[in-house]
């Protein structure tokens, strides 16, 4: 067990989290409520079209109409006057071409990559005003032919980036490609494995793209001071990645860049890039004002990255007890107009749930003409569940076996190798799948007709990096810990507890403080499920410092040595003395240096802690001659480790099951054949309310991850990736139609009901 | 000894050997050292010193922050993998 000890006082509980009362009362800062004198207010030029090359871009009119205060294109970012600026000139050629992808996704240069990709900005006195002068500024442009999905991608003669060449491993491929990535995994001995399967079931699945769908639009006010200071103030999950971003693309010193992270109204992933930040730098510096640029929904939609489509192909052949002995997966995504989808974490997780000795997957990562993906909570993963786990269901139902014992038989654990090579440390992918087994919903019967029940696993491997804390003490015994981890899903609460158990203090003796960039050490994003465990292990180092420190004061006091004091249950003793007794908020009061407490940890990368699983049991019901589905129950099973905060594990797993429904059901952009989506307000990108859904049920597992002082698991996404495969599943139980593509509509399943009827009847008139 | 995992996208340089054991304590050590025994390696994992763009190496479970920096003993795994971007460039 990773755990320090289990009787905890804090850990545990479900205190009042420390930013509610803000948020419910509408007090909290988002940033399109932000504000300072003297602001202007930005509006961006975008792209009509989705390919075409730049021919001109006049922007003559709109300076002339008053109250335009200045208009930036691209050419602002190279060949300024600032010393500071370096041009691409200076970098080499991998940095070179990372910057110009940058720059481009915030103001193109030379080609127009999609629909709705930046081309122009003004600043003026109203955002009516730039809406006007964005009206006045002419385009002039070569349409080309667009490349909209992997196919197209893989097979156009219409290149998208003439200098991108295929990279394997780091390795360049040469020739000209929309090809920007493959990536292979190989496990023994695949190809030999199949031909001694006694049974293969091998099936091509298709997803659509997807947005996050924050509610928060993205906004950003930038100051460009005439010392060249820059001051950001935005909605991110990262303050520093996007300070440094923003530093990149401006070509400015980071120390140059302050960024300050404002309460953020959802992210999943999408709040990772920049796209406003550095414009409203340009138009700052252009114009001697402090320029805020705020997106409306439809650009959310349209020019921010949502998660992309997919092609797949999974293969897997398994013995006659069903065990797994070979598996292969094909796997296409789309990037967007620039390399990285996130196909290399598909890759990763295809699989990952289960013990397969023998395996190969190829990872595709297609450039097309749309805007560049982003994350989208546990990226890849959830659309490769959705084709392995609609697979391996498949093979259960062919053996005649319980879609749960299969997995069971096949379960990931402990020292299991996956594709990629890494063995697993400490996991709970077998625990989630028993609890899935032994569950109340998942043995109770089915007793309607068209209701069906599916089951899945999901992965995703979490990750650590970099999180820094320190905590100051106070003289009335409470600390205020400051932290570099912007708070979506109220992890200030989640960070505070794991200080105040160290320190015997309540959560509400610790006060919390997401600070700015110049304020705190680097902390990476608020993504890859890694805040609770890494920002949450920072603040545990940062506060078993200040309890250091407090006990070699209180030694100094007593006149004996720092190692005959013990600290438990909020007191300080003498080991050797029990009269000398004094409370953490006695010692507190006592005057002497200021106790400042200091905690930073670098955790790794991919797999930190080892990841968490998450499975779903669903029931659903069919209404055979409209398509509809009903999702009757919902159950939700999750690996945590150990829950900091059980209500917020538990609104997290609710979270990522909705939106994993959402995806599985309604969600896609319907593009045109130009490339334009259609569909870009929330009225028409259909996300489930909780009008369409039943309670989520959730149980939390909790296996303690190796190394994490409490035992923690990042639990923000793992939650997301079986919905869609649980949900396919269980439509085929209520209908004996599967299901290949993402959303499952009324359309598709009532195609597939019809087509199923035809096949019997035309196999009844054979 | 280390063992080290042989990605299958470089395996021709091994002629297809999944599994190389080498005795080094540093990821540089390690990488000239299989330079020496499958020339064309360091080129394919390194750029100037540093590891490749594109590249990461897990040691034993965890794909590690800075590799050049860590110490390497007897009986760790290495493996290199490509980097995860994750939907962000």
């Amino acid at each position: 067990m990773a755990t320090v000890k289990k009787d905890y006082k804090v850990i545990g509980s479900r205190p009042v989290r420390h930013d509610g009362v803000d948020k419910v009362t509408g007090k909290a800062i988002y940033s399109a409520d932000f504000s300072i004198s003297d602001l202007l207010h930005g509006k961006v030029l975008r792209s009509p079209i989705a390919h075409g090359i730049i021919k001109k871009i006049d922007t003559s009119k709109a300076e002339k109409l008053p109250g335009v205060r200045a208009i930036v294109t691209s050419k602002d970012f190279i060949g300024s006057s600032d010393k500071n600026i370096e041009t691409a000139e200076d970098r080499n050629e991998g940095e070179t071409t990372r910057l110009k992808y940058l720059r481009d996704n915030v103001l193109a240069s030379d080609k127009l990559l999609y629909i709705g990709q930046p081309v122009a900005a003004v600043a003026a006195t109203s955002s009516h005003i730039a809406e006007e002068a964005i009206s006045l500024i002419e385009l002039e442009y070569e349409t080309l032919e667009p490349v909209l999905n992997t196919t197209q991608g893989l097979s156009s003669k219409s290149i998208i980036h003439q200098e991108l060449e295929t990279k394997e491993l780091g390795t360049k491929v040469p020739g000209k490609t929309n090809l920007a990535e493959h990536i292979q995994h190989k496990l023994g001995d695949p190809e030999e494995a199949f031909k001694h399967a006694e049974i293969i079931v091998e099936r091509e699945l298709t997803t659509e793209t997807v947005h996050q769908g924050y509610i928060e639009p993205h906004a950003a006010t930038a100051s460009w001071s005439k010392d060249g200071r820059i001051t950001v103030w935005c909605s991110t999950q990262g303050a520093f990645p996007a300070r440094d971003t923003t530093a990149d693309i401006l070509g400015v010193p980071i120390s140059q860049v302050k960024v300050v992270p404002l309460e953020i109204g959802g992210g999943f992933g999408g709040k990772i890039p920049v796209y406003l930040e550095p414009v409203a730098a340009l138009l700052s510096r252009a114009s001697g004002h402090p320029v805020k640029l705020v997106m409306s929904r439809k650009e959310v939609f349209e020019c921010t990255g949502p998660t992309p489509g997919t092609l797949m192909r999974v293969k897997i052949g398994a013995d006659k007890s069903g065990k797994f002995i070979a598996a292969q997966a094909h796997l296409e995504f789309e990037a967007g107009a620039f390399p990285g989808s996130p196909v290399a974490a598909g890759s990763y997780c295809v699989f990952a749930a289960y013990d397969i000795p023998n395996v190969l997957i190829d990872g595709y990562d297609v450039i097309v003409n749309k805007a560049k993906t982003a994350a989208y909570r546990a990226p890849g993963a959830t659309m490769a569940a959705f084709a392995t786990e609609t697979v391996i269901d498949e093979v259960a139902e062919k053996l005649q076996m319980d879609p749960a014992e299969i997995r069971l038989i096949n379960t990931a654990k402990k020292g299991t190798r996956r594709a990629d090579g890494p063995v697993y440390p400490t996991i709970g992918c077998e625990e989630v799948i028993k609890t899935i087994k032994d569950s109340e919903h998942y043995n109770s019967p089915i007793t309607e007709p068209h209701v069906g029940r599916g089951i899945a696993i999901g992965y995703w491997f979490n990750v650590g990096l970099e999180s820094a804390c320190t905590i100051s003490l106070s003289k009335n015994g409470t600390i205020n810990l400051v932290e570099g981890s912007t708070d979506i899903g109220g992890t200030r609460t989640s960070i505070a507890m794991q200080a105040a158990e160290v320190l015997g203090l309540l959560p509400e003796d610790v006060i919390p403080s997401v600070v700015d960039t110049d304020s705190i050490g680097f902390t990476s994003v608020t993504g890859g499920s890694r805040t609770t465990y890494a920002t949450g292990w920072a603040a545990y180092e940062a506060a078993i410092d200040v309890k250091n420190q407090m006990i070699s004061k209180v030694a100094g006091i007593w006149s004996i040595d720092a190692d005959n004091v013990e600290f438990e249950d909020g007191v300080f003793f003498s080991k050797q003395d029990t009269e000398l007794k004094m409370t953490f908020k006695e010692l507190a009061a006592k005057s002497g240096a200021p106790i400042v407490g200091r905690g930073s940890v670098s955790k790794g990368g991919m797999g930190a802690g080892g990841g968490s699983f998450a499975g779903a049991i669903c029931d659903v019901k069919i209404d055979p001659e409209t398509g509809k589905t009903t999702v009757l129950r919902f159950t939700c099973v999750q690996d945590a480790g150990k829950a900091i905060y059980p209500s917020f594990v538990e609104g997290q797993m609710q979270g990522g099951s909705v939106q994993g429904i959402g995806w599985a059901l309604n969600e896609e952009y319907f593009m045109t054949d130009d490339g334009r989506m259609t569909n870009s307000s929330l009225l028409d990108y259909r996300m489930p309310t909780s009008l369409d859904l039943p309670m989520i049920d959730t149980i939390i597992v909790e296996v303690p991850s190796d190394g994490h002082p409490y035992g923690v698991r990042g639990v923000g996404e793992a939650n997301i990736v079986s919905p869609p495969a649980a949900v396919a599943n269980a439509i085929y139980n209520a209908t004996g139609v599967r299901q290949s593509s993402l959303p499952m509509n009324p359309a598709s399943i009532t195609k597939g009901i019809q087509d199923h009827r035809s096949d019997i009847l035309n196999s009844m008139n054979c | 000894m280390l063992q080290v995992f042989i990605p299958s996208l470089m395996r021709k340089l091994t002629n297809d050997k999944h599994i190389v054991e080498i005795n080094a304590s540093s990821i540089t050590e390690l990488i000239n050292k299989l330079d020496k025994e499958y020339p064309g390696m360091k080129q394919q994992l390194t750029e100037g010193n540093l590891i490749k763009d594109g590249l990461s190496v897990v040691i034993n479970d965890e794909i590690s922050n800075n590799p050049l920096l860590e110490h390497l003993e007897d009986g760790f795994e290495i493996h290199f993998v490509p980097t995860i971007g994750g939907g962000t460039f």
